[in-house]
């Protein structure tokens, strides 16, 4: 549990017009279940953990987590998005619904069943949250092994640093372009030393990894130094 | 000439310098759904009756010209939040040609004017 000092700097990390978008995402529930990922996970560690980190790009991700149907509260995101201030807009390139506040994107991500065989293109309609989303492999871990920070009213879920860390071992090898790859390396390099190996060994157990993607782990390893042995897979 | 040698964190800006132009883009097409012009009211005498009727109207211009379009009461307050969100792609079109600028300007030092087109 954060201190409450500390949770009141989760607020002050976003400017004011994300905050207003999370304060209204937390107000209908949605960071009950639902994740932020990406860059921004990092300045939540700098305050959760005390990671340096000063690198954001305009996009905010948010991994979803789909609820099996007949268990689905019924909520109008893209009105809430809109209330808060958020235009939504059509990415012709993917397909892709995203949100647009100034300087930056919201877009949402779902796990991919298929492991990563879909196409990219193929976008998830999830229609009782009335959005659509990019299914991407490996963000299950992200929404299992993750945990709320901030205050009661305002706060977000984050993955634990373990989950994501073990998720950008895995990513990094997959990304296809170079600017990406070097990002998440640094990610994982300056979230390496924060890692609990009990906590780390809950979640790489959790998985199933075959032999490609291991290989791929074992690669990431390398190029941060740091011991494969410790994930225990 | 010849450009220096890229760093990973231009390579980030250069991918948000691309994201911002999609975005942009995206953001002009669906300004087009949105009505033109300003929201006001327009009154009109009745000799007959010696009466005022006040009516709203969405002035805007076609062919250098200014139409006084009629609306409705019972459209009113929809159009009115359809101004309302046209006026927010507006501010947020401004702000990303803004945004567009400044990373270009940063970029061209290092970056070819074809790669920033």
């Amino acid at each position: 549990m954060l201190k409450s000092s500390r949770s009141q700097e989760i607020r002050k990390i976003f400017p004011s017009h994300i905050g207003r978008i999370i304060t209204a995402l937390c107000y209908v529930g949605f960071f009950e279940r639902s994740v932020l990922i990406g860059s921004w996970t990092m300045f939540c560690y700098g305050v959760t953990l005390g990671v340096k980190w000063r690198l954001h790009t305009g996009d905010i991700d948010l991994a979803v987590q789909v609820i099996p149907s007949g268990k689905k509260p019924r909520i109008d995101l893209e009105r809430v998005l809109q209330e808060a201030g958020a235009i939504s807009f059509f990415s012709s390139s993917d397909g892709l619904i995203r949100f647009s506040i100034p300087d930056y994107r919201i877009e949402f991500i779902v796990h991919d069943y298929k492991g990563g065989r879909k196409r990219e293109s193929e976008i998830v309609t999830i229609s009782d949250l009335n959005i659509n989303a990019q299914p991407l492999p490996f963000i299950q871990m992200l929404l299992d092994f993750s945990e709320r920070v901030g205050t009661d009213d305002f706060y977000v879920r984050i993955p634990i640093p373990e989950a994501f860390f073990f998720h950008k071992l895995i990513i990094a090898q997959r990304r296809r372009r170079e600017e990406n790859q070097r990002k998440d390396l640094n990610q994982y390099r300056a979230l390496s030393r924060f890692i609990e190996d009990e906590k780390l060994l809950l979640v790489t157990k959790a998985q199933k990894i075959g032999k490609e993607t291991k290989r791929k782990i074992q690669s990431s390893c390398e190029i941060i130094t740091f011991p494969y042995e410790r994930l225990g897979i | 000439m010849k450009k220096v040698k890229s760093n990973w964190i231009e390579e980030m800006l250069f991918d948000e310098y691309h994201q911002s132009k999609d975005v942009l883009a995206s953001l002009e097409k669906k300004i087009e759904e949105y009505p033109k012009g300003k929201l006001g009211f327009r009154k009109k005498i009745n000799k007959k009756y010696g009466r005022v009727y006040e009516y709203p109207c969405l002035s805007y211009s076609k062919n250098s010209k200014v139409v006084n379009q009629h609306i409705p009461w019972s459209k009113f307050s929809e159009i009115k939040e359809r101004i309302r969100l046209r006026d927010e792609i507006i501010n947020q079109i401004a702000s990303y040609r803004e945004r567009i600028q400044y990373l270009a300007k940063i970029l061209k030092k290092s970056r070819n004017k074809e790669d920033l087109s």
